[in-house]
């Protein structure tokens, strides 16, 4: 944002911001600051995203006010019963606003205007509904007079964003594509790695993500088919994670001329190169003329004959992938021209995502990180109240409200710490006490108060951004204390300095009530749960499958759902770690390591997508003994790393890998030529793939153990102030 | 010296003893524990948060006993 843009954004939220508490204060509304805090948060760079996000707090703050009415309504004289519904529902909502990503803001309101309706009036219950009410309007208000200058002032919209964005994903996605291809075909590493090209992917979509909620508040023709983008969106989302599948394989295609395996390769690339282009001119508005053409990978019989059996085995995985990757283009060609209107929409078919087959069960699985999230803000809330009616420091019910709002912020960006924040919160609430104590009693109307509102809100929105210009807000918001009858009492004010000091202190320490929050020690924890999910998940793959309880089924999809999750979680807690303090880890070496698990965890869905259909063959039955043998060596390797990530060194996991893997090849040659024309061509190439699966699962492995060499565990694993 | 316990005054604002030594007890031992983190010494405790409630409360203490009784 250039500096004039900038200056036109402040001068659109100062002046929003004080023309509410004008209008607030003018029909004598209580707390005239409920409406400025709307306009603080929802005043974004473009009118569709603010209007998004307005709309969001509108919808969270009736829910919030209805559930406050109803504790109030059932736990008036009974303290313990209040303090339970009110952290049940912080439970309930903070888990929401952390599992469901879109929506997340909702939750933070219904669970934010819960807790401020609750205490709004500590004398009298009477006033209750009359606090919801009035929150409710001057929320509405605010988002209205907020959204109304966005639009009619220097007005910033989104429109042609989304596909501008989508047709970028696209191009990116092709570039991806286009490294894989270079790589098989021509042997020539390609310009950007796939880590690079797909952390792009990734920012790419974040961004079409939010183009596309910011675009669909604004333009009738994107929402009208807002179901076909999220398809889109989607289907771009699984094609990545095929492509990450595809390519972690390629190690073990080293050796191979797949030219020679697959005749028909250059013209499969081709083709998917013609279908991305294609949907790039389509979702741009250009009608390509491009229809699609159905494109065969088949095996050239006599190359086949010529590979070894794990090398046919790399090459059946790979084989799956490429034809996954094609049936993902089509679908997004597809897609794409219904988004135009160039196609009849007929039922959307299911998106063929990757991954083991689900287990279907009937109960939900909750994802740990948001369960021990909701469990922290409703600790924290609990702890707060019962501060506030054991010891009642200064800040009083604020123990209750401000602590549980500050524990909902991080919930939501876990690796923010609350540590940093407390310096800013001192500075910025003592620049507005002595705004407060110096400037405010010198006011005499309305019109200096609204412009000495504006001058701070433009200040604020002006020079500071992101966590900054929330704290700058709450700051004036909080210390300010706009009334309609205004009375000046510098011991309040000073109080709720040191309470807000006091709150985010407060916060940090019960930060620690679930782990220490420091970012090296939540990565080691990670990888913990992550190798102990991945040996629960190996040990769950038997040779003859059996019947499995509900429980059971739900444990599984429970480690699923945790070993998916992993590497995003890795990504974003590796790059919190203070570089400074562990100079030994290169931001490189985290990076590799992270990259080694992403690999791992792709390889272990390929191998348990097969392991999970498992019916074993003649060739497995007669392998039975030696795959499991290299069964239990890799779960007892996930356990050893569970307990310690550097337990297993490279050099002798390699050798025990190289040593196996020649004992396996002699043998699989001797019972596949005894076996001959018995075994028929479906069993050949589950057994290949399941065999695929295991080498694949071992060399990402490896892999692991070689990044994991590289890191100074004992540096993170020593204790530290924070 | 004097035990008896006396309050502090800002521009006519009273403010209690214990929460000017509990003040100077905490950055006494946020001092310390960063003195301790840059020779390395933090890692021979085996809860360092602990150990900060720790020292900050031996220093409130001390300060209260040697400087600003409460």
């Amino acid at each position: 944002m250039n500096k004039i843009t900038k200056v036109k954004e402040a001068i659109k939220t100062g002046l929003a911001f004080a023309l509410v508490f004008g209008i607030a204060m003018q029909f004598g509304w209580m707390n005239p600051y409920w409406a400025g805090w709307a306009v603080a948060v929802i005043s974004l760079p473009t009118a569709g995203e603010s209007i998004r996000k307005g709309m969001y707090r509108i919808v969270g703050t009736i829910p919030g006010c209805l559930a406050a009415l109803v504790i109030h309504a059932l736990a008036a004289q009974d303290r313990w019963l209040f303090i339970l519904l009110t952290c049940a529902w912080m439970f309930g909502n903070t888990y929401l606003m952390v599992s469901r990503q879109k929506v997340s803001y909702v939750w933070t309101m219904s669970a934010y205007v819960c807790l401020m309706i609750l205490l709004s009036d500590l004398d009298s219950s009477a006033n209750m509904f009359e606090s919801a009410v009035f929150r409710t309007v001057e929320t509405v208000m605010g988002v209205v007079i907020y959204t109304l200058i966005s639009v009619f002032l220097w007005p910033r919209t989104n429109l042609g964003a989304i596909k501008k964005s989508s047709a970028e994903l696209v191009a990116t996605l092709n570039d991806v594509c286009r490294a894989g291809r270079d790589e098989l075909l021509v042997r020539q590493s390609p310009e950007s790695s796939f880590a690079q090209l797909q952390g792009k992917v990734v920012q790419q979509l974040a961004r079409f993500g939010q183009v596309l909620q910011a675009e669909g508040s604004e333009s009738y023709e994107v929402s009208e088919v807002r179901h076909l983008w999220d398809r889109f969106q989607e289907l771009s989302t699984v094609w990545l994670e095929t492509a990450g599948r595809w390519q972690s394989g390629f190690a073990e295609l080293d050796r191979i001329n797949m030219r020679a395996v697959f005749p028909e390769l250059p013209a499969f690339f081709d083709e998917l190169e013609a279908r991305s282009t294609a949907i790039s001119e389509v979702l741009t508005g250009g009608s390509p003329g491009y229809s699609l053409h159905e494109v065969h990978l088949e095996f050239d019989p006599a190359a086949l004959q010529r590979l070894a059996s794990f090398d046919h085995a790399a090459v059946e995985v790979a084989r799956r992938e490429m034809l996954r990757l094609e049936e993902l283009t089509a679908e997004m060609f597809e897609c794409a021209r219904e988004i135009q209107g160039q196609a009849a929409g007929g039922e959307a078919k299911a998106i063929p995502a990757p991954g083991p087959r689900d287990r279907a069960t009937r109960l939900p699985v909750p994802d740990w990180d948001h369960v021990r999230s909701a469990a922290f803000v409703a600790a924290t809330t609990g702890v707060g109240f019962l501060i506030w009616i054991f010891f009642d420091p200064p800040g009083h019910s604020g123990w209750f409200q401000l602590t549980g709002t500050v524990a909902l912020m991080v919930a939501l960006v876990p690796p923010l710490r609350t540590s940093r924040l407390i310096a800013p919160v001192a500075i910025t609430s003592a620049i507005c006490l002595a705004i407060y104590v110096l400037i405010m009693p010198q006011l005499s109307g309305f019109l200096e108060l609204g412009s000495l509102l504006f001058l701070c809100m433009f200040l604020v929105c002006y020079f500071l951004d992101g966590m900054a210009r929330f704290l700058g807000s709450m700051a004036i918001l909080n210390m300010l204390q706009i009334q309609n009858e205004q009375v000046y009492s510098f011991y309040a004010m000073v109080n709720v300095f040191l309470f807000l000091v006091m709150g985010f202190t407060f916060v940090f320490v019960m930060s620690y009530l679930l782990g220490s929050p420091r970012p090296e020690k939540t990565l080691l924890r990670l990888l913990d749960r992550f190798f102990g999910s991945a040996q629960f998940l190996m040990s769950r793959i038997e040779p003859q499958p059996r019947r499995q309880s509900d429980w059971e089924r739900w444990r599984i999809a429970f480690h699923q759902r945790q070993l998916r999750s992993f590497p995003d979680k890795l990504a974003a807690w590796s790059k919190a770690i203070d570089r400074s303090l562990f100079p030994d880890n290169t931001p490189e070496q985290i990076q590799a390591l992270v990259t080694s698990v992403q690999t791992l965890v792709y390889r272990l869905n390929q191998f348990l997508e097969v392991g999970s259909t498992h019916e074993a063959d003649r060739l497995t039955r007669e392998l039975q003994g030696d795959i499991g043998t290299w069964h239990a060596g890799i779960e007892t390797i996930f356990g050893k790393w569970s307990r310690n990530p550097e337990a297993e060194p490279v050099a002798a996991l390699q050798q025990r890998l190289e040593a196996g893997l020649r004992r396996l090849e002699n043998r699989i040659e001797d019972v596949v030529n005894r076996a001959g024309s018995d075994v028929n061509q479906e069993a050949g190439t589950h057994f290949f793939r399941l065999l695929g699966g295991y080498r694949g699962v071992s060399e990402a492995a490896l892999a692991y153990a070689g990044a994991a060499q590289a890191i100074n565990w004992t540096q993170w694993r020593e204790e530290r102030f924070s | 010296m004097n035990d008896i316990p006396i309050e502090f005054t800002v521009g006519g604002v009273y403010l209690p003893p214990l929460l000017v030594a509990g003040c100077l007890g905490t950055l006494l031992a946020y001092w310390t524990t960063h003195l301790l983190n840059r020779y390395r010494l933090s890692r021979y405790f085996f809860y360092p948060p602990l150990v900060f409630v720790a020292l900050a409360a031996l220093y409130t203490v001390v300060v209260g006993y040697l400087l600003i009784p409460f």
